[in-house]
């Protein structure tokens, strides 16, 4: 069977199942209100079964939301195999379910990765390599790596490690640059044939340039000097691991020969090309298709290049969208004026293909960087106080339009001018990104962290109804309270627990009244002990 | 057993997941392949069947991943079979306990169908390497 026939075969039983899961949730719900009803329990047992199913096969196929869910409810679903759930309980499994509907709908993404260049991880696996000795540096990192939900295996030499990168999916390799020698280059070097994407971290005691650049000759992807915040190599780490969506390029060119050339070279890197051959077509291009970068030659009939940029930048939505100029070498003056004038670079017709791609990659990743710092809170890179307010209007307008239930907690850090006036305000700001980063992981794609106050996070859950909302925002109470942070010296280690409150939309509409409501179930929260988690009423 | 990986036995409940490990071993891996629905169908068919590796998966109902395997290496017929698991979860503690038990090796799921084959065959490489 060739490689054609295997993708189609493969294609068709994703989508008969894609087709079947409709039913199949019907089903599921059909067998839960004859439940309701008449207690039953081979129904239960049944109901039970099929849970599991999807629990099994939904992350196979691309559902791993849905998987996710499943296994929760299935969970959940054990606790009735020797007492009725109660009405109240009954309900806890209708909110699941609910759910369980809401990402059955989702469309399912596939778990089969395209090779891209750059790096490629096994996105299901939270698994850590370390090297190193078994001293206090390592057990904190692998203690406070846990905390984040990766789970690390130390090796105490290298061919061991070797030997289990081929068999499991590992994440990253994380090193103390001291190991480096001879010997374990050429191990490294094997792994890296053997298993290309495993990144390579290293950690150093300083920034010593010399010690850098072997490491850099190593194959390193990271360097991280001490004192290791942890927080940075997870959020690398989660950064990797996410599926980086292809770039979108808008090539304003009227030559046919050129805009096939350089749509060629960049198809070939990955990215989505549009070609826009008049100027004046320009403003459909940019509401539709959304280009992370414009490609424009100087010259063209009617408007040029110049004249086109400053059309483009004058429409303040797209001011700083990156833009790169085509030009032939002989126009060095006009190459300055289009540089004042609002081009980002310019390219002259006969740069190697190459160069061209990196140029552009370094273009967009620039521009993502400085779009970022409009929005997110310095220190965490949650979204600030405003752009939360904005993302939980325009999340609210769309969950009522859909009919569909949102969730907002309001989560407060317990007696944190104690923690900050304790250990400082440095240690201070280590536990608010800690938190930022374990709230991320915990997270989906779809929900929303913003910075709404110096000890104060708005977290947005659409399609996420009441008793899951809570489930979610417990388990990140208790594993938060759970990690140990240490005070300067490494010496000491302490806790820190937040309350949080949580509001459903319906019946709350609008982001004022709920967040005034979470708010007040916040305070719920903490006069009810602190260190958890109250639903409004 | 033969040097090359030509036989599997597959042990899995879940019909979804077998349609899809289905194409990656038969039609992508060219092995023959057992289908079994329990730990215990998996016994009763082990002698006959005599596979070169056992894929397993950890997430069925009835008799647990680990007593297979300690079944399976309680028999002089099947106890030099190399098992490997296949799991949602891995622990770092997990993997050492499936290793010091004897298994091969681990496959977290969701697996990835096209390449399923040939981490079968590079953990068959290690073990004939080893022996």
């Amino acid at each position: 069977m060739g490689p054609h026939d295997i993708q189609n075969k493969l294609s068709s039983i994703i989508t008969a199942y894609s087709k079947a899961l409709p039913d199949k949730v019907a089903a599921i719900e059909q067998l839960y209100q004859d439940i309701k009803k008449q207690w039953d329990p081979k129904k239960f047992a049944d109901l039970y079964r099929r849970i599991h199913n999807i629990h099994g096969s939904a992350g196979m196929y691309g559902y791993a939301d849905l998987g996710q869910v499943a296994e929760q409810l299935e969970l959940y679903l054990k606790t009735f195999f020797h007492q009725q759930p109660t009405a109240e309980q009954l309900d806890h499994i209708e909110q699941f379910l609910s759910l369980l509907s809401a990402y059955s709908h989702n469309a399912p993404v596939s778990i089969q990765k395209p090779i891209a260049p750059g790096v490629q991880l096994y996105t299901q696996s939270k698994v850590l390599y370390i090297l190193g000795k078994n001293n206090a540096l390592i057990q904190n990192i692998v203690l406070q790596l846990s905390s984040f939900g990766y789970s690390s295996q130390v090796f105490h030499n290298i061919k061991a490690l070797a030997k289990a990168c081929n068999q499991f999916p590992v994440v990253a390799i994380i090193m103390d640059v001291e190991f480096l020698n001879t010997q374990l280059e050429g191990i490294l070097q094997k792994i890296r044939k053997q298993a290309p994407f495993i990144p390579l971290f290293f950690i150093a005691k300083n920034d010593e340039f010399y010690i850098h650049l072997r490491a850099v000759r190593a194959g390193a992807q990271s360097y991280f000097t001490m004192p290791v915040q942890v927080e940075e190599i997870v959020a690398k780490l989660d950064q990797l691991r996410e599926q980086k969506e292809p770039r979108n390029i808008l090539i304003v060119e009227d030559d046919e020969d050129t805009s096939h050339f350089y749509a060629t070279i960049f198809r070939q890197a990955g990215m989505q090309i549009k070609i826009v051959p008049k100027p004046a077509q320009i403003d459909k291009a940019l509401a539709e298709f959304k280009p992370d970068l414009i490609l424009m030659d100087i010259y063209m009939p009617g408007c040029s290049g110049i004249e086109l940029a400053t059309i483009i930048r004058q429409r303040n939505v797209y001011a700083s969208i990156p833009i790169v100029f085509l030009s032939s070498e002989q126009d060095t003056q006009t190459q300055l004026e289009a540089m004042s004038l609002g081009g980002d670079d310019f390219i002259t017709k006969s740069i190697d293909p190459e160069h061209l791609i990196h140029i552009v990659k370094n273009k967009i990743a620039r521009y993502d960087e400085l779009r970022s710092y409009m929005v997110k809170d310095g220190l965490t890179g949650a979204l600030n106080h405003s752009a939360v307010q904005q993302k939980l209007e325009l999340d609210l307008k769309l969950a009522s339009r859909l009919k569909i239930p949102l969730a907002v907690a309001m989560i407060d850090l317990d007696h944190f001018k104690k923690t900050n006036d304790t250990y400082g305000h440095r240690i201070g700001d280590q536990v608010l990104k800690n938190l930022c980063v374990l709230m991320q992981t915990r997270l989906r794609k779809t929900d929303t962290i913003g910075r709404y106050g110096g000890e104060e996070f708005l977290v947005i859950l659409p399609n996420t109804p009441a008793e899951p909302a809570k489930y979610v925002l417990d388990q990140m109470r208790e594993q938060f309270s759970k990690v140990a942070f240490f005070n300067n010296n490494d010496e000491e280690s302490f806790h820190q627990t937040f309350s949080a409150g949580i509001a459903i939309s319906p019946p709350y509409m609008t982001a004022a009244s709920i967040i005034e409501a979470a708010d007040q179930a916040m305070y719920t929260a903490k006069k009810e002990g602190r260190n958890h988690i109250t639903l409004a009423k | 057993m033969s040097k090359e990986l030509k036989k599997i036995m597959l042990v899995e409940d879940e019909h979804d997941i077998r349609t899809i490990a289905q194409i990656a071993l038969e039609d992508i891996g060219q092995f023959t392949v057992k289908y079994c629905d329990s730990g215990q169908e998996a016994l009763q068919n082990i002698d006959l069947f005599q596979p070169d590796l056992v894929l397993l998966d950890m997430m069925m109902p009835g008799m647990d991943g680990i007593t297979v395997l300690q079944e399976l290496r309680k028999r002089p017929d099947s106890e030099k079979i190399p098992v490997v698991f296949m799991t949602a979860k891995v622990q770092p503690n997990e993997i050492d306990q499936y290793l010091s038990l004897g298994a091969l090796g681990v496959i977290t799921k969701p697996f990835d169908p096209m390449t399923l084959a040939t981490t079968l065959q590079n953990l068959w490489k290690e073990h004939h390497g080893s022996s």
